[in-house]
């Protein structure tokens, strides 16, 4: 040891080392997950099949299956003039978002996926999408309002910014007032709007933009007010509802709520003229529950077989794929079964239209860039409220009474933002 | 603390007084201390030879086994066995997202994450240190139910739906994966060689005597309440320090996942399967629980029963925990922490 | 410790447990160096006052004053770190440590040693409470014997100006009993203060100068052992409970009859 000079000269040293590995240098030596070989291109699919949220994907092995039974995907894509055979990997987040994100990474890390398909709640894809953006991998969403899947994951909400890797498509909060303000409009009430809407990220959501839909319709508005998730007691808001003679109900609760609710209205006699909700009895599964309290309810329908579209994979009607899915499975056919789909045939798209499927920005660009027709109808990207987002028209439909096979099955009673399906029914009042 | 009695042996007292020569450190535990640096170093480097494959379950790893050490401090040691740690893991990661979304790097931001978990512990523990047993575990996880409820009501933290880690589109992909991991191994690397000196010292002295009994530690002059405070704030720091690393790792952070009690069960878990008290148990038993974790995982809800039945195998086998029941009986320590006495009068 | 006035004081101290008094209106005084003999029949309420002025039981009323200070409110840890060491009549090891742990924590803490010294006062304090073969053993595997040492040697190591023993002479036999006295008598020679509950009469009167006689939370008798054991409230006293043997022999006051709890 000569003196202090060499533990100081060692220090610097290490500290020289230490920036040497934390900057530049550290991103030109640390390896990445290693290049794939090979001809194979890998589809990710990543949807809550068990859970409390499974309901929505239980069509998905169906679809997933059927897609893999069409020409365009046993053939392979031809990309850039190369026919890379495709593999389709799902994984179940078990309706966890913690767990939607480890999937994801597996995805990248693991499997190697050129890209991820993510269906069904915010819940599900929010987490799948923000791994892919932070890892560069192209990534398509539905089944979610697209404001959730857009602001909730900006550093600063009030100040966007585009994505680059991640896309989605379906309908927002504009669409929901669309969609129901002409089915009131066609009961004659004292437009009095009734509202539920609990206290989380969908039910604020809500909250906040009905109150200015409905100014601009005339009709005035009652909130019911912020309750928890999983409250039991809704007596205090129904004869809120009742003292203000509500005769139009809408909402956007977690499902088991709105049927201990709707079960304390048929109880304490709060019958609106009609109820329009958001979030529930999207599935044949959820009017089981409540029995013949759904008759009348209506809702919100993006996709069904009385959709006049057909898949861009194979020309396979809408109406032909719900039967499909009725005959293999047995059960009521139901919307994601079109939207799950539409993934697939997006991600089809997108491919044949790059040069090579490992540019991922170029994959990425075509996401951005895609206007097609398929099962889910017209999809454009490029005229959506934000970039990446394309605007799904939805129906009003009415939960009917069966032909038989089914104890209640969807209806369509107004296409005022789809023209082109046709309607099926008149609208009937919830509670005459 | 334990200055001039970490290597070797120190007599004590005289000859008339007897003569003590009190063992501290062994050959074992050299070995082992070397071993672990040299360990440590390789696993340093696995972002450049082994890349991100690698890196995914390495971070989760590193994350148990600083929990499960974490935990052990507390409940091992201190004798609070505590079922709301999910709270400082909540606490960590929306801190980090709070720190992330006012412009702060991630990364840079880690500390002051723990740092804000182990300043929300300290009130904290003046409730829940009231009570004991049954009582505390039980309060603390009602705490991390109200702390779950609170983020979840409070605006602009993305209610039940969760939020994304702002402020890392900046980072290369690569470089951002290289940088969770090593911020999981330090965390991990801190917990363990943190609580190890802790329990070396007179603070683990202490600890052990109020775990034992607390009234007896009291008339020995153990600040009791001091004791357990300090356990249970650090406990709270690292965990803060976890749950922000496993943000920076999965990117998105929702409160029904991260306030869990399922991670509580799991600390639980890996201690007392690995063995409760000592510093090897919790790596041990972290180890364990990551291979079952990865071996059952496939089996979807049976997942949980296996988990459940192993640990209650093991349990019956083994009750001080695999380390304990392999080690106690023959005398093994790698890492010691107690006072060995040889020579007498 | 050289002070001139009392080192202990309890002003009117009252405690009770439900319907149970264990301290009425209780007014006591040791000097430096006294040694004191406490006896009184079960329940009487001495181990409670040991809890008191240890600080292991809140008073409802009165003060505890140590060297003149008001500790009524302090915590057991800062008594026993102003000098009061306490023994527990039913012995508390802390099971999973070792003797020398043991003893070394309360070295630390109580006594104040550092480092080295706090090994060496530990040492020192095995040596002198017969336990230096046995301080790598877990306190747990030690017979009651060797626990209630232990309890003596825990205390000893905090360095106590005034030492509390309860019963540590129960249950042990004759020649245990003298080897224990012996120790007793060797830590009064640094000039500590002690008060030893104790039922072996025999064992008391040999080291103490003055007895108290303590019934229903009050002093009923005060003096030289003699003349304690002699005063016909004290025989009244442990006449009228008859759950102790009667009253005779060489003291006056039953042998071994203690509320002993400890069965290792
Ligand atoms: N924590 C407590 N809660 C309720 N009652 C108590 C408590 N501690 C002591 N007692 C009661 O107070 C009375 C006095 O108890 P204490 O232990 O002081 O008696 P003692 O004089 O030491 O008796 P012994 O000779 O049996 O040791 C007893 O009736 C006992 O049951
Ligand atoms: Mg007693």
């Amino acid at each position: 040891m000569n003196g202090p000079s060499l533990p100081r000269r060692t220090l610097l040293k290490g500290v020289g080392l230490g920036a040497l590995a934390a900057g530049t240098a550290a991103c030109g030596s640390i390896k990445g997950s290693g290049d794939k070989a090979g001809d194979k291109i890998v589809i990710g699919f990543v949807s809550p099949q068990t859970g409390p949220l499974a309901g929505f994907a239980s069509g998905d092995r169906f679809v997933v299956d059927r897609v893999r039974g069409t020409a365009a995907y046993t053939g392979g894509f031809a990309v850039g003039g190369k026919t890379y055979d495709v593999e389709i990997v799902v994984k179940d987040t078990q309706s966890d978002p913690s767990r939607a994100s480890q999937v994801a990474r597996e995805l990248i890390l693991r499997d190697h996926a050129d890209i991820i398909l993510t269906s069904s709640t915010p819940e599900t894809t929010n987490p799948v999408a923000t791994v892919c953006e932070a890892q560069g991998i192209p990534c398509v969403s539905t089944v979610v309002p697209w404001e959730a899947w857009y602001f909730s994951r900006q550093a600063d909400p009030k100040n966007p910014k585009p994505f680059t890797y991640t896309t989605m498509f379906f309908f927002g909060v504009d669409q929901f007032g669309g969609c129901f303000v002409p089915m009131w409009e066609r009961v004659s009430t004292n437009k009095t709007v009734a509202g539920m809407f609990p206290n989380d990220a969908d039910g604020n959501a809500f909250r906040d933009a009905y109150p200015a839909i409905l100014k601009k319709s005339g009709y005035k508005w009652v909130d019911g007010g912020a309750y928890t998730d999983g409250t039991t007691a809704f007596s205090s808001m129904i004869s809120k509802f009742k003292s203000e003679e509500c005769e139009i109900f809408t909402n956007a609760p977690l499902p088991p709520d709105f049927n201990t609710m709707w079960r304390q209205a048929a109880q304490q006699g709060f019958r609106p003229k009609l109820a329009t909700v958001a979030k529930v009895l999207l599935f044949p599964a959820d009017t089981v529950a409540l029995g013949p309290l759904v008759k009348n309810i209506a809702t919100d329908s993006w996709w069904g077989p009385y959709m006049p579209n057909t898949s861009s994979l194979d020309g396979e009607s809408a109406k032909q794929l719900a039967e499909a899915y009725q005959s293999a499975s047995g059960k009521q056919w139901l919307q994601t079964l079109g939207s799950v789909y539409s993934l697939f045939e997006i991600a089809q798209k997108a491919f044949t239209s790059v040069d090579t499927p490992r540019d991922r920005r170029a994959v990425a660009t075509a996401l951005q860039k895609l206007n097609y027709s398929g099962i889910s109808g017209v999809l454009d990207f490029t005229r959506g409220p934000v970039p990446g987002v394309a605007i799904q028209q939805p129906v009003g439909v009415q939960w009917k009474e069966g032909d038989g096979r089914f104890p209640y099955e969807m209806v369509v009673v107004d296409n005022s933002l789809n023209p082109a399906v046709k309607i099926g029914a008149d609208l009937t009042p919830t509670n005459p | 603390m334990t200055a001039g009695t970490g290597g070797g042996a120190v007599t004590a007292g005289t000859a008339a007084e007897g003569r003590f020569a009190v063992r501290r450190w062994s050959r074992t535990a050299s070995v082992a201390a070397a071993g672990s640096v040299v360990a440590v170093a390789a696993l340093a480097g696995v972002p450049y030879y082994a890349g991100t494959s690698a890196e995914q379950p390495l971070v989760t790893l590193f994350c148990l086994v600083a929990l499960a050490s974490l935990w052990n401090l507390m409940a091992g040691f201190a004798g609070l066995t505590s079922f709301g740690q999910q709270a400082y893991l909540g606490a960590g990661a929306y801190a980090l997202y709070a720190a992330a979304s006012m412009g702060l790097d991630p990364f840079a931001a880690i500390p002051l994450a723990a740092a804000a978990a182990g300043v929300l512990s300290l009130p904290v523990s003046f409730a829940v240190l009231r009570l004991s047993g049954g009582h505390f575990a039980v309060a603390t996880w009602v705490l991390a139910e109200i702390l779950r409820l609170a983020v979840t009501l409070a605006p602009s933290a993305g209610g039940n739906t969760g939020v994304s880690l702002p402020g890392v589109s900046g980072y290369d992909a690569l470089l951002r994966q290289a940088l969770t991991y090593w911020w999981a191994l330090a965390v991990a690397v801190c917990s363990v060689a943190g609580v190890y000196a802790l329990a070396r010292s007179r603070f683990g002295l202490d600890a052990r005597a109020v775990h034992s009994d607390p009234v007896a530690a009291a008339s020995a002059g153990v600040a009791v309440g001091r004791t357990r405070r300090w356990a249970y704030c650090l406990s709270a720091f690292g965990t803060g320090a976890v749950g922000a690393v496993l943000f920076a790792n999965t990117l998105y952070t929702q409160p029904g996942s991260v306030f869990g009690v399922q991670h509580s069960v799991a600390m639980m878990f890996m201690v007392v399967i690995g063995g409760i008290g000592t510093i090897e148990g919790p790596i041990l038993g972290a180890l364990v629980f990551f291979a079952l974790q990865q071996a059952l995982s496939g089996y979807g809800p049976w997942y949980l029963v296996l988990l459940g039945a192993a640990g209650i195998a093991i349990t019956l086998f083994a009750p001080r925990g695999l380390w304990g029941s392999l080690a106690a009986p023959r005398g093994w320590s790698l890492f010691p922490i107690g006072h060995h006495i040889s020579g007498t009068s | 410790m050289v002070s001139t006035g009392p080192l202990l004081e309890l002003d009117r101290v009252t405690k009770r447990f439900g319907q149970v008094t264990v301290a009425d209106e209780l007014s006591l005084t040791v000097r430096p160096g006294d040694a004191v003999g406490v006896v009184g029949p079960n329940g009487a309420g001495k181990t409670s006052l040991f809890g008191i002025v240890s600080g292991d039981l809140r008073p409802d009323s009165g003060q505890v004053r140590l060297g003149g200070r008001n500790v009524t409110s302090f915590d057991a840890a800062v008594r026993c770190r102003l000098g009061v060491g306490r023994t527990h009549q039913v012995p508390r090891p802390f099971e999973d440590m070792t003797v020398f742990e043991n003893v070394l924590v309360a070295a630390q803490q109580g006594g104040g040693a550092r480092g080295r010294e706090g090994f060496r006062t530990t040492a020192r304090v095995l040596a002198g409470t017969g336990l230096s073969d046995l301080a790598d053993r877990p306190a747990g595997r030690l017979g009651l014997p060797h626990r209630k040492r232990l309890e003596l040697a825990r205390a000893l190591a905090t360095r106590p100006r005034l030492l509390l023993l309860d019963e540590v002479a129960g249950g042990l036999t004759d020649p245990e009993v003298a080897e224990l006295v012996g120790m007793i008598q060797a830590a009064r020679a640094d000039g500590l203060a002690v008060v030893w509950i104790e039922h072996v009469v025999r064992a008391l009167t040999s080291t103490v100068d003055r007895l108290i006689c303590l019934a229903g939370g009050r002093v009923v008798a005060d003096g030289l052992p003699a003349d304690v054991l002699a005063s016909p409230e004290v025989k009244e006293v442990f006449l009228g409970t008859g759950s102790v043997g009667g009253v005779g022999g060489v003291g006056g006051v039953p042998e071994g009859g203690g509320g002993d709890g400890a069965r290792a």
